[in-house]
């Protein structure tokens, strides 16, 4: 077995609102917070969040105000689990995010505009956003995290495969700390797509974005600087098993799908979030998805 | 289980618009003759930059031909770049579970999301359904041709994607969780990517001229890279020679700016640091210097400054290269083209020269090697890439045969 990693740090968002507080309400019974998409062929009803970003980030630069959805996301997430592991400073941590819709909603907006509007009427700032790597890129911005940044695409298991590869990097000396999670964004069109391809009322779990973002140390080191060990992180893997034409419903599966929706790449961290605040008992758990995706954490208590 | 085990490069393969084959590319290189052509596949009309690298016709035909039905260019390009790396490392034997796939991408899937979504705003019938337009699509369909059953990983940190794809695939196969892995870039031009660049000023009019005088941007390319990794023991067991070993790996971030690098290329020297850092030299090692180099104003500057840092105290000058003038600037793909590009320099003790024109910016200080040089042993090895979102990677190369 591998030496454990502390989580020190850990910050939610999703369709259950902001915060561990409202994800444990939410897994006590609450409901989530839902908007019924009106489609062509139909209507789907997608769990997505209400806030802004300023009030979870206080004296965010201002640069960072005209980010995509999946960024804010990342980065109401990554203030809390910054705050929770006290970490204020600028420092050479890494940022490993995962993500499995990227930024194919900032894809749409862009290309809709590029069609529909011409080529003289695009917009430019709008085409820096198309990088899948934006939710690491501006967390380590607004956080000044110099440290490798890195951003996976691997499916419902990337969000769960990016806390994995962090923790490698700090078992193996690379990095002290790292802040890693996954972030999945919802809206109009991507729901449009969810709905064509089978994710109807009636099915569950609900389609639903979110974001888990945790902090990762060393043990030795998070109890040198006092940090708060949450739970320990004790194992990782990833893998591929070609799907061969599987059925979605029968081979996406996460934790407290459920309860939270299927939020995709969010689904791993925010177990795992929910694991480290005592929520529910930690363990080992595996996320999987119908494009043959896979990721499996094993979580022990922190004492 | 060895607990440092050296990670061989035991076979590449290559897709650009010099054609198919890692020695099309390298006779490219030491014409060194740009590759950038009019563009044809799309309206350009309004644009400012009008040309690009792409793939030939006629091969591109023939690669749609030879891929599986529904997958977009990228994955075309991969999977010849991999049948071509497969063929070079000894063929069936890498084949089975214990595989690792490390693909980085700057548009994944997203040519055929491109596709299907202009029919659907156009109110048309779509060419195919929304299935397998994610980023992740060519790792998927590489994992599912090799049949490997170990990590099918997409990096997608826009332009060095595929150099941090080769550091995790580095990490892995030192760490034990596979035999091989299958690692590389691949990317594709359309009128979305084509108009985005064009639309931030970032393409040239005329030819790139990295750390030039007056250099105007980049041209964009296409294609794939592929290199099959092992540990040498591993290669040496099914016997295959290394043709280098993968030493190490780095990546940074800015903390900057999405779209503009931090000025001073801080992020560029961390990397690089922590890259021959992991390999175990220093930049008193280093003989050859592959830059990213994007003729844009900002990047060269600021990367010329970090490579002032780390290597200009060296005499003689360790030569540094730029190729994106002769196969474009292949987006996710150029850190698996360019690592091949120092592993053929390593093995035959050759450095073409990159096609500059005119002076050495001022602004960019360190010079770019002018002239071919041949005969002289290249030990080590560094290639270095940086993106968009402030992330920079590097790896670092070292020759077969040396401690």
């Amino acid at each position: 077995m591998s030496a454990p990693v502390a989580v020190t740090g850990v910050g939610v968002v999703g369709a259950f609102g902001v915060g561990v507080e409202a994800l444990a309400r939410c897994l006590m019974g609450a409901d989530l917070q839902t908007v019924r998409q009106e489609l062509t062929g139909g209507s789907l009803e997608v769990g997505q969040s209400s806030w802004k970003l300023r009030q979870h980030w206080p004296g965010l630069p201002l640069k960072l105000g005209r980010v995509d959805r999946g960024a804010k996301l990342a980065l109401i997430a990554g203030r809390q689990a910054l705050d929770t592991a006290g970490m204020d400073e600028p420092e050479p941590a890494a940022v490993v995010i995962g993500s499995r819709f990227g930024c194919l909603l900032v894809n749409e907006g862009y290309h809709r505009g590029l069609l529909t509007r011409g080529y003289r009427r695009a917009a430019p700032l709008l085409f820096g956003y198309t990088v899948p790597s934006a939710p690491a890129g501006e967390l380590s911005i607004a956080a000044g995290l110099t440290g490798p940044n890195l951003t996976l695409v691997d499916g419902d298991a990337a969000g769960g495969a990016a806390i994995a590869r962090a923790a490698d990097w700090i078992r193996e000396g690379r990095v002290e700390r790292a802040v890693a999670g996954g972030v999945d964004a919802q809206g109009p069109w991507l729901a449009q797509e969810l709905y064509d391809a089978g994710a109807r009322d009636g099915d569950r779990p609900l389609p639903a974005e979110g974001a888990g973002i945790v902090v990762l140390e060393s043990l030795e080191g998070a109890r040198a600087r006092g940090a708060p060990v949450q739970a320990l992180l004790t194992g990782a893997r990833q893998g591929f098993d070609s799907p061969a034409g599987a059925n979605e419903a029968v081979r996406a599966r996460a934790p407290l799908a459920d309860a939270l929706g299927r939020t995709y790449a969010a689904a791993a961290p925010l177990v795992l979030a929910a694991m480290a605040r005592r929520l529910i008992a930690p363990g080992d758990f595996r996320v999987e998805d119908e494009l043959g995706h896979h990721v499996e954490l094993d979580v022990a208590p922190a004492s | 289980m060895d607990p440092h085990p050296q990670i061989a490069v035991t076979g590449m393969g290559a897709v650009t618009a010099a054609g198919a084959g890692v020695d099309a590319l390298w006779r490219a290189l030491r014409d060194g003759r740009s590759l950038h052509e009019p563009v044809v596949g799309w309206d350009t009309e309004g644009f400012r930059s009008h040309r690009v690298a792409a793939i030939p016709a006629p091969l591109r035909r023939a690669l749609r031909e030879a891929a599986p039905a529904a997958v977009d260019d990228p994955t075309t390009f991969l999977l010849a770049a991999v049948r071509e790396a497969q063929e070079h490392a000894g063929g069936p034997a890498l084949v089975g579970e214990r595989i690792g796939v490390y693909v980085g991408t700057s548009t994944g899937g997203v040519p055929r999301w491109v596709d299907y979504h202009r029919a659907s705003v156009e109110e048309r019938t779509p060419p195919h359904g929304p299935a397998d337009t994610d980023y992740g699509a060519p790792a998927r369909h590489l994992a599912a041709a090799l049949g490997s059953r170990g990590p099918a990983v997409t990096v997608s940190n826009a332009c060095c994607s595929s150099t941090a794809a080769l550091g995790l695939a580095l990490d892995d196969l030192r760490r034990g969780a596979i035999d091989v892995a299958v690692a590389g870039g691949a990317d594709a031009v359309d009128r979305f990517i084509h108009a985005g660049f064009d639309l931030l000023g970032a393409l040239t009019q005329g030819e790139m001229n990295p750390f030039g005088e007056g250099r105007t941007g980049l041209v964009l390319g296409e294609g794939a890279g592929a290199l099959i990794l092992e540990t040498e023991a591993h290669a040496r067991a099914r016997g295959v020679l290394p043709l280098t070993f993968l030493a190490g790996s780095g990546s940074a971030g800015d903390a900057n700016h999405m779209t503009g690098p931090d000025r001073e290329g801080r992020g560029v020297e961390r990397s690089l640091r922590m890259a021959l850092d992991d390999a175990g030299v220093t930049a008193d090692d280093v003989d050859l210097i592959c830059a990213h180099a994007t003729s844009t104003p900002f990047n060269d500057a600021m990367e010329a400054r970090a490579l002032h840092r780390l290597f200009g105290h060296r005499r003689p000058v360790v030569p540094a290269v730029a190729y994106k003038p002769v196969f474009g600037h292949t987006l996710g793909a150029c850190g698996a083209l360019e690592a091949i590009a120092c592993v053929r320099a390593l093995a035959g003790g050759r450095i073409p020269a990159p096609p500059t024109a005119g002076p050495q910016d001022p602004d960019c200080p360190y010079p770019l090697l002018r002239d071919e040089i041949s005969g002289t042993p290249v030990a080590v090895a560094v290639s270095t890439n940086s993106a968009f979102a402030g992330n920079n990677a590097a790896v670092v190369l070292r020759r077969a045969g040396q401690p």
